[in-house]
């Protein structure tokens, strides 16, 4: 455990010396006594930050990127990218922050497994990689429009498919429905903010 | 009469629907004569929006979800987003609790390997494995059933621990069936681990090596048998496996295959049973009795929480 410790010291170490572009580092030591650091960078700063974290520090491999969408803030979309250790129980989370129209670059260059990782991302939150080398939809249907996770996108989606008997073929048309969806939004009167 | 005719690369289409895919799946091959030169796998056609959907529903409302994200290893989903819920609600749920939670993780990975193992062998050409290890899944099935009502889709891990306590005679009849599993296991490996068939067609087959399984961020039995000694339940232990894992009567081991390819892939699954077997054996030994969920009604913050839209603030 005090080596572990110790790699882990050196790990915040060359962070915090070698790059200076983090604002602010939290590191939540979890129960199970596995190491989970959060660091909220700079988005210009990604690359390089990125670079250190591969080539000096070794780590292993990419586990995910996550992308959430606050859709009431300015920079609207935060990113997460999870580096991981095979060695030790350590792994770092990048977030970063950016606005709607805003560009990223892809890192697949680095780890391939951000390849269909960023793929996803452009389906699901129209966000684009710069330099990536094959970015096209991965999970939506053939022809599909718009960003389904994003929040503004509504739950049952804009077109339906259905099979069409006098043309013989499958036909998109405009959802319809006999009863609006109903969302049950309970009101708590002891919440603080009202709404929950 | 002679002609040369020289054949470039030839587009081939797979799927969606085809009887030897296992699921929806459409690839598009280039090959050079039976040689598979670059694909182009297509992989939505399953997608069904299940983050979109829990947008609007409560913590316990998406929890069924869960079980139908992957259907052969139904209760892991669910202790994987119950994991997280906790996580971010900061509860802990009892002991016995998370006993049973890794009682029924093992036998859903039994479950889990059994089928790609024996699965992998009918797509090779050997039925007979398969008829033996669906007799035993439909064994483990019926835990399921006893356990929670349902023999797939059970919703029975749940967020603050699980749904109902074990019906009587549940761990005995587990006991008897670990026992008797092994064999079945012993019988399945005789007709595959030494078989001269099975072996041409999976050794040096699919050669993954360990700087591909860094590269492309690869887990469980596939990182394994590219010689990677790491296991999530042994370097970042969840529920009960840090003390389960940490004893020495548990008799817990982790394969670790050598040249990462199809046979070893094969090896490190039958391995895994094994030692999860161990687990099972070694969970039921240390059951005791107690609550199997948190006490909601104590605590209104917590009651309010589960029970209403929770505004717990991910990170």
């Amino acid at each position: 455990m005090l080596n572990f410790n110790q790699k882990f010291i050196d790990i915040i170490y060359v962070l915090n010396n070698k790059v200076n572009c983090f604002s602010k580092a939290t590191i939540i030591r979890d129960i199970n006594a596995s190491y989970n650091t959060t660091l909220t960078i700079n988005n210009n700063n990604l690359l390089h930050l990125l670079l250190v974290c591969k080539l000096s520090l070794h780590f292993h491999s990419l586990f995910d990127i996550l992308a959430v969408d606050n859709i009431s803030k300015n920079k609207r979309f935060k990113l997460n990218y999870v580096l991981q250790y095979y060695t030790i129980p350590f792994n770092i989370l990048l977030q970063l922050r950016i606005k709607e129209n805003e560009q990223l670059p892809s890192i697949t260059k680095f780890y391939n497994a951000a390849n269909w990782l960023e793929r996803e991302i452009w389906d699901m939150f129209g966000i684009y990689f710069n330099n990536h080398p094959d970015l096209r939809r991965i999970l939506s249907d053939y022809g599909f429009e718009g960003y389904p996770l994003r929040k503004d996108f509504p739950l049952t989606g804009y077109l339906e498919a259905k099979y069409n008997y006098d043309t013989k073929r499958i036909i998109l048309q405009p959802v319809k429905f006999i009863q609006e969806f109903r969302y049950f939004d309970f009101l708590s009167p002891w919440s603080d903010n009202g709404d929950i | 009469m002679d002609r040369e005719i020289t054949l470039g690369n030839y587009l081939l289409n797979f799927g969606p629907q085809h009887p030897a895919a296992h699921g929806v799946l459409r690839l598009v091959v280039e090959l050079n004569g039976e040689t598979i030169r670059r694909v182009d796998p297509n992989i939505g056609f399953l997608h069904r929006g299940t983050e979109k959907l829990i947008e609007y529903k409560t913590y316990l409302q998406a929890l069924p979800y869960f079980d139908r994200l992957d259907y052969v290893s139904m209760m892991s989903q669910e202790q994987a987003y119950s994991l997280a819920v906790e996580k971010l609600l900061n509860i802990t749920p009892p002991i016995r609790a998370q006993y049973i939670r890794v009682l029924f993780a093992e036998i859903t990975r039994i479950l889990n390997h059994l089928l790609a193992v024996t699965t992998h062998a009918i797509d090779i050409g050997a039925l007979t494995p398969f008829l033996w290890a669906f007799e035993e899944r439909d064994k483990m099935l019926t835990f399921y059933e006893r356990v929670s009502g349902a023999r797939m889709h059970a919703a029975y891990i749940r967020p603050g621990g699980v749904a109902q306590d074990l019906p009587s005679g549940l761990t005995d009849d587990i006991y008897i069936f670990c026992n008797q599993f092994i064999k079945v296991l012993d019988d399945i490996e005789i007709l595959l681990t030494d078989n001269r068939i099975w072996k041409q067609r999976t050794v040096g087959i699919g050669i993954v090596s360990t700087h591909d399984a860094f590269d492309y961020g690869f887990t469980g039995v596939m990182l394994r048998a590219s010689g990677v000694s790491f296991d999530i339940r042994k370097h970042q232990p969840y529920d009960a496996y840090d003390v389960l894992i940490n004893d020495n009567d548990t008799h817990f081991f982790l394969p670790v295959g050598l040249y990462g390819d199809c046979y070893d892939r094969y090896c490190v699954r039958v391995e895994e049973m094994r030692s999860s077997v161990n687990l099972i054996v070694a969970c039921l030994s240390r059951l005791q009795p107690g609550i199997i969920k948190i006490d909601n009604e104590k605590n209104i913050f917590r009651f309010k929480k589960f029970n209403e839209k929770s505004n717990a603030i991910p990170y």
